[in-house]
């Protein structure tokens, strides 16, 4: 047992048995920790996250939040793995397209699961709801449904959504790439608050300058592996490994950004 | 030819129109009722079921989607009594067919709205740590049922429609009653326009119905 | 159950009858299948026209002929076109008439849908081609047009093929009239009638094969 706040032990996800995306990770995170992912496509960032919040059936490995084992291997069963739901539960995530209940408004959104699975009352869900969503200034989109918010909109009722859950750790999975460039900033923004009020994350995202900007943490993965592991400081100006040092060359068309 | 006097000739008919109409009516609703239970109950088998209830599931939708209602009408008729060696009667026979023909139909609309929602939601729930007798009833059901209302209203306005079969078994529907006064009077015209306008603003206003939906609440919330 | 011995020598005592009545199903399918084809292309083409009646004329006979059984449309063609045009032409012609109209309101309405799912981006790189309205229709609208509408156009064929049963009621010698004639003469409807609905059956199920290709097909293409 670690005392680190995640850990996640010998990781090993494929699909089909052979397509293996995720290969023997092993990776520890602090509370309050900004952890950024960065990778060529197809490097098996998202699988991670997607792993962490328990989306994936993993061949092999472990993950512990605050000590606690919650999601484990079970080479017994083909169909699921070891989870342990109530632990699981504190981890929150967000997603590339939204997600949001189409047929919920935005205050129904957000108070489904606080209600029908936590058993909290209508009025005082309903109650932190809208006071979440006034300090996000979304409180007139409250009655909204999701098809009339702009993408923006969307994904800041998304984060919203997860954060009244309550969650000791957030995952963000590409967050800001499927939206218009000029609302990408409302969604960092906010993404940035949480960091100022030291909120644990780990953030799967293409934008280099804004991982620099939020990360303390930034890790470079290839092929199913962590390839390196620095902070925002060293892992862009002056990288250890060539193969990071060649993809970042690839993405920012400069040696270094500063 | 004179509308007065047509309308005058309908109106003395109007009873023997209605009577129609009433069984067309009342097969086209329990077979509604029946085959869309059945319908949304094979939809489930076929995504979620034992591989051996999966092909039973899917022969039996083949079947009634591939072959002509008014074949299935004398099957059930002719052929299910005599291979049961019992009578069956002619209402349950009817009503048989239509639920059958339903269910299989509309089981196809309930499984292509249940496809629709995409594994992102399923996501979204487990990640809301949503259990499923939150997930199910809350996101998917609701979502499942409002996708599949357009093509299920229409698939109720094609069996109001293939209900008209039953007039070639001899069932009183609104179909075989036209039919009867037509031939009785060998005025065919005006009964038979009649009929057909009967079936027309029926028919006409469920398909309205569907598209006013479609627009307002479907567009909406773009599902 | 299982007293039942069953008796297929009827349908090879009666194969040359049932299938001179498979070969007048085949022909009315054929027929109202390139009727449809090429009549619900021109209707299409009156729905968007610009020219105002000719809309309204479009839209009229899709709505009828939708909204009203195809069991009525053909009764009424057989009893009201000789009254209304004094003249009588081969039942056969008649069927044809009903079956085809019947099938080209439901096909416009499947070109209508394909023509606009096309996104306008399509007519805005045409223009910005400079392409004449004329060679985009031709090269650019009207392919992917055919294209998108054929699972539809297809499904809306194989529910021709079974509607063409429903000509046995007008006596016109199709297959399913040929059976319910062998039913009544042999006392053998089971057999007879498992046959005919075998048939039917048999030509239904590779056209459905082709649908679902088409649609894969179609979604991996224009993705």
């Amino acid at each position: 047992m670690s005392s680190s706040f995640l850990n996640v032990q010998g990781l090993r996800k494929s699909f089909g048995g052979h397509l293996v995306v995720l290969d023997d990770i092993n990776f520890q995170m602090e509370a309050g920790e900004r952890v950024v992912v960065i990778g060529p496509s197809g490097s098996g960032k998202s699988t991670l996250l997607r792993c962490v919040m328990g989306l994936e059936k993993i061949d092999h490995g472990r993950i512990e939040l605050e000590g606690v084992r919650y999601i484990e291997a079970n080479p017994k069963s083909h169909k699921d793995n070891f989870v342990d739901i109530p632990v699981r539960n504190k981890v929150g995530m967000v997603f590339q397209h939204y997600t949001l209940f189409p047929h919920l408004t935005v205050l129904g959104n957000l108070i489904l699961a606080p209600m029908r699975a936590r058993g909290e009352s209508r009025s005082s869900a309903t109650q932190r709801a809208m006071q979440l969503l006034g300090r996000l200034g979304l409180e007139s989109k409250a009655g909204a449904f999701p098809g009339m918010l702009s993408g923006g909109q969307k994904q800041r009722v998304a984060i919203a959504r997860a954060l009244l859950l309550d969650p000791k750790i957030m995952l963000f999975d590409e967050v800001t790439s499927a939206l218009d460039p000029e609302l990408v900033t409302e969604v960092e923004g906010l993404m940035l608050e949480l960091a100022e009020q030291k909120m644990s994350m780990m953030i799967v995202t293409h934008d280099m300058w804004f991982a620099k900007r939020i990360a303390t943490r930034v890790i470079f993965s290839a092929d199913g592996r962590i390839i390196e592991d620095a902070p925002p400081s060293t892992m862009f100006t002056n990288p250890r490994e060539p193969r990071t040092a060649d993809f970042l060359k690839k993405v920012l068309h400069v040696e270094t950004i500063s | 030819m004179n509308i007065t006097a047509a309308l005058g000739f309908l109106w003395d008919y109007r009873l023997a129109l209605f009577i129609g109409l009433g069984n067309t009516l009342y097969f086209t609703a329990v077979g509604l009722a029946f085959g869309l239970a059945l319908g949304f109950l094979v939809s489930v088998v076929r995504q979620v079921g034992h591989p051996v209830l999966k092909v039973i599931a899917t022969v039996y939708v083949e079947i009634f989607r591939g072959t002509p209602v008014l074949i299935q009408l004398f099957w059930f008729f002719f052929c299910l009594p005599a291979l049961l060696g019992m009578e069956l009667g002619n209402v349950f026979s009817t009503v048989l067919t239509l639920s059958l023909y339903m269910g299989a139909i509309s089981s196809e609309s309930f499984r292509a709205a249940l496809k629709a929602i995409g594994s992102e939601q399923r996501d979204a729930c487990v990640a809301l740590g949503l259990p499923a007798r939150v997930s199910v009833p809350y996101v998917i059901l609701p979502q499942t049922v409002m996708r599949a209302v357009p093509t299920l209203l229409s698939n109720c306005v094609t069996l109001f429609k293939e209900s008209a079969l039953v007039s070639a078994v001899g069932m009183a529907d609104l179909m075989y009653q036209g039919q009867m006064i037509a031939d009785a009077t060998a005025r065919p015209i005006e009964i038979l326009t009649a009929t057909a306008l009967i079936y027309f603003v029926i028919a006409f206003s469920v398909t309205r119905t569907v598209t006013f939906y479609e627009r307002s609440y479907l567009s909406r919330m773009r599902l | 159950m299982g007293r039942y011995t069953w008796d297929f020598s009827v349908i090879t005592a009666n194969w040359d009858p049932l299938m001179a009545g498979l070969s007048v199903t085949l022909q009315l399918t054929a027929i109202c299948a390139v009727i449809g084809l090429v009549g619900g292309f021109v209707v299409c083409q009156m729905v968007m026209s610009r020219i105002a009646p000719l809309r309204w004329v479009a839209v009229a006979f899709i709505e009828l002929f939708r909204c009203t059984p195809a069991l009525v449309q053909i009764i009424w063609i057989f009893y009201c076109v000789p009254f209304f045009f004094g003249v009588f032409y081969d039942p056969f012609y008649m069927a044809i008439l009903a079956l085809g109209m019947n099938i080209t309101a439901f096909n416009a309405e499947a070109y209508r849908a394909a023509i606009q799912s096309i996104p306008s981006s399509h007519y805005d790189a045409c223009t910005a081609l400079g392409m004449s309205p004329l060679k985009k229709t031709i090269y650019v609208i009207l392919p992917q047009a055919v294209l998108m509408a054929i699972p539809v156009l297809l499904t809306n064929t194989i529910g021709l093929l079974q509607q063409t049963s429903l000509v046995a009621i007008v006596a016109i010698a199709d297959l399913m009239y040929e059976g319910k004639t062998l039913a009544t003469q042999t006392y053998r409807p089971i057999e007879i009638y498992t046959t005919v609905a075998f048939i039917y059956f048999a030509l239904s199920v590779p056209l459905s094969q082709v649908v679902g290709l088409c649609e894969r097909r179609l979604r991996s293409r224009l993705a």
